[in-house]
């Protein structure tokens, strides 16, 4: 993919409490909400409902 | 002659050619592969008899399936489902330039068998083959065919790259079809291949869709289709991995290369250990 340069700075991994307090725009913005109610509840018994994003 | 067809990751279809005779050829392969070409369409010979050439509003004629085909057996149906199916992606393999295709199913477990070669490569080595199941696979599916083909844009003759794909017959049009079931994606990855002792990575797992629709009342909507997809896992070097329940969607609307684009996404929960992520493109 050429344009991965373009759109990637580089990859780290995330200790799931270093996401709720990072500065960061996070891709879903709820990102580390999702994540801690996946570990706590699992997956959602109905398929989520669709955010829907402008910028 | 032409199917409608959508490329990987094309959201515009384009005609693909393909004839009656493509279609015989294409199962009499797979069924007898040591059956001369030659003899394919006399060995399967019931083509046109279901399938007619169809004229569209664009002037280009698209095969569609004739009315008569509404009036066999559900089974019957599901056996012409099943047969396009292949036929389609057989097609599609070849247009891709993969010169020699397998049925995985021709390998059984624990089982030495020759498989047909006719069309085996000349320049690549014969070569020991063993197929198994991906062993971290939540599938109990696998999919249908191992392929070889030159690598596109080799700098050197006697590149070659593998690939799996998983044939499907289905009804309902591929024409909105942009993203394919997960269960779908799972089976095509639910392959491990070792050549010669080595395992070997598998660039590409495609499926490949052919819409069958004989219950259509009008002949427009009884033509076929094909549409294939192949998702890539270039960001970050995962190469076996299942794919698990998705936990977030959304709709995203952006700028993107002078262009306004809306996109659709679905973020699944993958399991996997720790590794090390590695950017595709030369840095």
């Amino acid at each position: 993919m050429r344009f991965e340069m373009q759109v990637v700075d580089r990859f780290r991994w995330w200790p799931v409490e270093e996401l709720a307090r990072a500065s960061e725009r996070l891709t879903p913005l709820a990102l580390a909400e999702i994540l801690a109610r996946y570990l706590t509840q699992g997956p959602p018994l109905e398929p989520p409902e669709v955010e829907v994003l402008v910028d | 002659m032409f199917v409608e067809f959508w490329e990987v990751g094309s959201t515009a279809s384009a005609p693909l050619p393909m004839t009656v005779d493509d279609i015989s050829f294409h199962l009499a392969v797979d069924w007898v592969p040591s059956l001369p070409p030659a003899d394919g369409t006399a060995f399967m010979g019931w083509p046109p008899f279901l399938i007619e050439n169809l004229p569209s509003y664009s002037n280009t004629t698209f095969l569609a399936l004739r009315d008569r085909a509404a009036r066999s057996d559900r089974q019957w149906k599901g056996v012409l489902s099943w047969m396009l199916g292949v036929a389609g992606a057989r097609q599609f393999l070849r247009r891709d330039g993969y010169t020699w295709v397998a049925p995985l199913s021709a390998f059984y477990p624990t089982v030495v068998r020759t498989v047909d070669v006719q069309a085996w490569p000349p320049q690549f080595p014969q070569t020991k083959l063993v197929t198994d199941r991906n062993r971290t696979s939540r599938s109990r599916l696998r999919p249908d065919y191992i392929a070889l083909r030159p690598v596109p844009g080799a700098q050197s003759a006697g590149e070659y790259e593998w690939g799996v794909a998983e044939a499907k017959g289905v009804a309902a049009p591929l024409s909105g079809k942009t993203a394919y079931p997960v269960d779908w994606y799972n089976q095509a990855r639910n392959v491990t291949v070792t050549v010669n002792g080595a395992k070997v990575t598998i660039p590409r797992h495609m499926v490949i869709a052919t819409r069958v629709n004989p219950n259509a009342v009008n002949a427009q909507t009884r033509r076929l289709q094909i549409r294939a997809w192949n998702r890539k896992e270039e960001l970050n070097g995962l190469e076996h991995f299942v794919i698990g329940p998705v936990v977030w969607r959304r709709q995203h609307t952006f700028d993107w290369a002078g262009k306004r684009v809306c996109q659709r996404e679905q973020y699944h929960i993958v399991h996997i250990a720790r590794f090390e992520p590695r950017m595709s493109d030369a840095v």
